[in-house]
């Protein structure tokens, strides 16, 4: 579909509906009207307030995670700031697969296993006995998602000598700086001082990983130092100042996304009362369950960037070397191409596979490891209280771009079964 | 809870006209329970071999002995044949197999209501009507049509009284959509079914309501297979013996689950590995995106979330 830059091509301004000018970042936080007219009107359109393009149909959006000749991954001048570059995200190559492999391995299909059961779950089951204590009230988010991802995702790390709450405090201060988009108009930072905190988190993290790397290389759950001092078979050179960009986007995504995975399924459920009744009864329709809450408000709505890496023209558009593709997934999982109502959440819904974890080498390396966290969470949630339900005085909203989820889960439930 | 494939043996036991529709009662052939359903909730029936068409349940959720569907006759050549069949062959005693109820037009709460109906659409939006006025709601309905005489449901509309408005174009009695429309009001959510082009005339009266305020559900056919390369196939689980078939419009893995199989899964898109399951006999359609090349030729494994069968049968060990 890609073709090369001869040929007959149109100016992006004469051939964007003028609309587009007036997105606005703050109108993007509550995404959906803007891309459900993007897919119709402009699948592929450049928007101005982002500085990037967008592209946010399914067939698009996987064929530009795919394609390896014409587009690279790259490293936001954002995100570079946060988290330093080269980082997994970042980087192509040998590079990438070295980066890549250090973060995937400890949480990849096989590894993850064993953990489901033996840490998971009592996690789990910890955090019901603290909602127990509620009297009948609970905020879902910050009493029981957002925990039990963080601790599952460092467990899976080894880092089990830090506090839940510490977890937290990292990704909140990591998420200060990857929020902090203002610029001045010369391309400088316009609030360099809404670094500090993140700044500080990933001085805390880097200390961290250095004395886990000092530890006993023998503890098979000593992930750090065992891939720290293994011998080098890539030609890589194996550093904690190396993996320390790429460890921070784990603690920031890899800690706050199933935390959204779980809000969206629950939040999807509670839209379809009939489905959520089955889905209590029957614990087996979760795995279902949850995939469609991801493809119905993904976490990580407006997915990764790309860089093209020469000229080209895509869908009749000049795109130049150096721009940015924006892979809009939360929209390409509402295509209406393949999905029917796309913006219903519906437990019987024909099956389509959803982008909510992007696609080629890039893609999610929590992907087995954050659903395994949202099937165990709310297979006990649903367990300990079967009648729980939202708070009609506090109805359910959800916001946010790039990331996206419900903003607050109040629910009500009885303990009776205690 | 079984899955919406799941084929439930019916049989005619009324039908009457009513307007240009055939109000069709379904009771189940063993008189068992039906399975619930909520209003704007549809049917696939499989009229013949070939054509399986959708129809709304337009009778009472409380009631779950029998099914009500009203079906519009479109004579051939603009259909293409389902509800002239319908028409012509259904008596009373015709034996009918459909699918479990799917809802893609719920209802959402809210403090009040209009109703916008075009001629068949009516169907969808009946059992709306009752529920929202059985939970005491604010409600009205404007129903278009071609002529009175051709308007479904009517008789059991003007029970509500002056709620509902008819509109019969042939007596120069047109629907006010700007009346109707122009002015958003706080609360209400507006439910349309109806044609097309009364459709894009609601689309572009309500651009001034918020987002998500008009909800509507097209009755144009759909032939369920939006993944156009899909087919069915024969899947054999070497351990248990078991044979299964998995439809167009579902992957191993479903078939797999809703058969009591369980197996471990986690994206469910292709990516992750998590499902990845030996391959005995026959030849995958790899569509994951884990395996590497080599994997995928030698055909020993696959990914059951996403990937297919090239041919008509594979043996899974499992
Ligand atoms: C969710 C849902 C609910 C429905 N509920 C009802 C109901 O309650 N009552 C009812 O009578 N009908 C209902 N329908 C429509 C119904 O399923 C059938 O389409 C209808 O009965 C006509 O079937 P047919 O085979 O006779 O004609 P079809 O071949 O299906 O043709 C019907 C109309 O579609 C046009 N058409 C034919 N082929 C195409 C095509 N490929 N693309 C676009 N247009 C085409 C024809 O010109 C004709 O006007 C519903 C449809 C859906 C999707
Ligand atoms: C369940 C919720 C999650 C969602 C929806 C999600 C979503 C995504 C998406 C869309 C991408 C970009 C894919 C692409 O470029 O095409 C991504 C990348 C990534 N995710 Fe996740 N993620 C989740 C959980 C996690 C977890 C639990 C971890 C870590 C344990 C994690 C670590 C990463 C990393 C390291 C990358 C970059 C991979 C690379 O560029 O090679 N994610 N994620």
């Amino acid at each position: 579909m890609t073709e090369s830059t001869t040929g007959s091509t149109q100016l992006r301004d004469e051939l964007a509906p003028s609309w587009i000018d007036e997105i606005t970042i703050e109108s993007l936080l509550h995404p959906q009207d803007t891309t459900t007219r993007l897919r119709e009107e402009a699948p592929l359109a450049w928007i101005p307030a982002l500085g990037t393009w967008a592209a946010t149909s399914w067939d698009l959006c996987k064929e530009i995670a795919n394609d390896t000749e014409n587009f690279e991954a790259v490293s936001s001048p954002l995100a570079t700031r946060v988290f330093g570059d080269p980082n997994v995200t970042s980087a192509e190559g040998d590079l990438h697969t070295h980066l890549r492999n250090a973060v995937a391995t400890p949480v990849s299909a096989r590894a993850i296993r064993g953990q489901i059961e033996s840490r998971m779950r009592p996690t789990a089951k910890g955090l019901i006995e603290k909602l127990r204590t509620q009297g009948g009230t609970a905020e879902l988010l910050v009493d029981y998602f957002e925990p039990i991802s963080v601790r599952s995702v460092a467990d899976s790390y080894g880092f089990f000598d830090v506090e839940t709450d510490t977890l937290r405090r990292w990704f909140h201060q990591l998420k200060t700086g990857s929020t902090n988009m203002a610029r001045n108009p010369d391309g400088s930072f316009a609030n360099p001082d809404g670094f500090a905190l993140t700044d500080g988190a990933r001085e805390e993290i880097r200390e961290y990983l250095e004395g886990k790397a000092k530890e006993d290389t023998e503890d098979p759950n000593n992930v750090i130092a065992r891939w720290i001092h293994a011998e080098s078979t890539d030609g890589q050179t194996r550093s904690i100042d190396a993996l320390v960009p790429s460890m921070l986007i784990v603690l920031l995504g890899g800690l706050q996304e199933p935390g959204h995975a779980l809000g969206s399924t629950f939040f999807g459920l509670t839209t379809r009362p009939e489905q959520l009744q089955r889905v209590i009864a029957d614990k087996t329709l979760l795995p279902k369950a949850i995939s469609e809450g991801l493809r119905w408000m993904s976490p990580l709505y407006a997915g990764p960037a790309r860089a093209a890496k020469h000229d080209l023209v895509l869908q009749g558009q000049q795109i130049h070397k150096g721009d940015i593709m924006r892979l809009v997934y939360g929209s390409a999982n509402h295509d209406s191409k393949y999905y029917e109502h796309g913006e219903l959440y519906d437990l019987d819904r024909y099956a389509h596979p959803h982008l909510a974890f992007g696609d080629g080498r890039h893609s999610c390396v929590g992907s087995a490891l954050g659903p395994q966290i949202a099937r165990v969470g709310l297979e006990e949630l649903f367990a300990a209280f079967p009648n729980i339900s939202v708070d009609p005085a506090r109805p359910i909203t959800s916001a946010g771009w790039p990331f996206h989820g419900p903003t607050a889960l109040n629910v009500l439930f009885n303990d009776d079964a205690r | 809870m079984p899955a919406d494939d799941t084929i439930l043996s019916m049989v005619v036991s009324g039908r009457r006209r009513d307007g240009d529709a055939l109000v069709v009662t379904l009771r189940p052939v063993d008189d068992r329970p039906l399975p619930p359903w909520e209003p704007g909730a549809h049917i696939d029936v499989l009229i013949t071999p070939e054509i399986t068409r959708q129809y709304s349940l337009c009778g009472h959720p409380a009631d779950s002995a029998t099914w009500q569907i009203a079906v519009k006759h479109q004579p051939p050549p603009r259909g293409r044949g389902g509800s002239d069949h319908v028409h012509a062959n259904w008596e009373v005693g015709t034996r009918v197999e459909v699918r479990e109820p799917r809802n893609n037009f719920p209802v959402r709460d809210a403090d009040d209501y209009l109703f916008i109906a075009g001629g068949i659409g009516i169907t969808a939006l009946k059992p709306m009507i009752d529920s929202v006025e059985a939970a005491g709601k604010k409600w009205s309905l404007a129903y278009c049509g071609r002529s009175l005489s051709t308007m479904a449901l009517r008789d059991e509309l003007a029970e509500y009284g002056d709620r509902v408005r008819f509109f019969p174009s042939d007596e120069q009695s047109r629907v006010d959509l700007g009346e109707l429309l122009d002015t958003p009001v706080e609360g209400r959510l507006v439910y349309f079914c109806g044609p097309e082009s009364l459709l894009e005339a609601v689309q572009e009266r309500s651009a001034a309501w918020p987002p998500g305020t008009l909800q509507f559900e097209r009755f144009t056919p759909q032939t369920h297979t939006l993944d156009e390369d899909a087919v069915s196939f024969e899947i054999e689980l070497a351990e248990s013996g078991l044979s299964l078939t998995v439809p167009p419009h579902k992957t191993i893995l479903e078939v797999l689950e809703e058969n009591g199989v369980t197996l471990l899964s986690s994206c469910r898109a292709g990516v992750c590995g998590t499902c990845e399951t030996t391959v005995l006999e026959g030849i995958p359609d790899h569509r994951d995106s884990v395996l590497t090349d080599e994997e995928r030729a030698s055909n020993e494994t696959m990914m059951v979330c996403v990937s297919r069968c090239i041919g008509r049968r594979l043996v899974l060990d499992i």
